[in-house]
């Protein structure tokens, strides 16, 4: 079981396995946040804590933040049937996302991962 | 003049020259945050009136700021209006300026 936590410790988040990859998306809303996104199923995953929700686009994804620290913790899919959600890794501890290889994934454009091509 | 937003827009803010370098900094609060910061003087800035909201931790010393609506981290200004530094989230300014500046890395966590 692996840990996510703000900074400020009201939201903490357990997933079930320490990410092999982590998305960076280059979205306009990715490349703003900075997040380094960890996929899982939501039935894996335990959230503890208040949020703050952003919603935008098309409104299939709640962006989730500490109401403290603000903090981006994850996003969740507004359709509850997705069994995909993402954690931010950046709050997990950083040996943890240091061994986790970096994927940039094309979101501003062509929706594919750079190393893909 | 260089702009940053947030994604919404509701929180703009000025900067008088693009930066030639960012700051990754791995403290314990920017790890989190995921902010590049572009640092200046507080008098070659100027923020939008739109809502931020704000998170001080530790000596008090700086507030984060983060726009109220869509979250994203804005900027940190120093409580002491007397400092003449502040630090802009460069993610929040065109991918092409971004681009451009190098960006360094400070190991805050060892402070």
């Amino acid at each position: 079981m692996i840990e996510a936590s703000c900074h400020c410790g009201a939201v903490r988040i357990a997933a079930p396995f320490a990410p092999e990859a982590v998305t960076s998306c280059n979205c306009s809303l990715c490349r703003r946040s900075g997040w380094l996104c960890a996929y899982y199923n939501p039935r894996d995953v335990a959230v503890h804590g208040e949020t703050e929700v952003y919603v935008w686009g098309d409104r299939t994804l709640a962006i989730h933040r500490c109401k403290v620290c603000g903090c981006g913790t994850h996003w969740s899919a507004m359709d509850a049937a997705l069994d995909r959600m993402g954690v931010n890794a950046r709050l997990m501890a950083p040996e943890i996302l240091a061994a986790a290889r970096v994927r940039r994934f094309d979101g501003a454009e062509s929706w594919t991962f750079f190393d893909e091509d | 003049m260089i702009e940053a937003s947030c994604h919404c827009g509701a929180v703009t803010i000025e900067v008088e020259a693009a930066p030639e370098t960012v700051t990754d900094c791995n403290c314990s609060i920017c790890r989190r945050y995921g902010v590049l910061w572009a640092y200046c003087s507080p008098k070659a800035v100027r923020v939008s009136p739109g809502a931020t909201d704000i998170y001080m931790w530790d000596d008090r010393s700086i507030e984060f700021h983060r726009c109220t609506t869509c979250g994203c981290v804005t900027h940190w200004s120093p409580v002491d209006k007397s400092v003449d530094r502040m630090g802009v989230n460069a993610r929040l300014m065109a991918p092409e300026v971004l681009a451009r500046a190098t960006i360094r890395k400070f190991d805050g966590a060892s402070m």
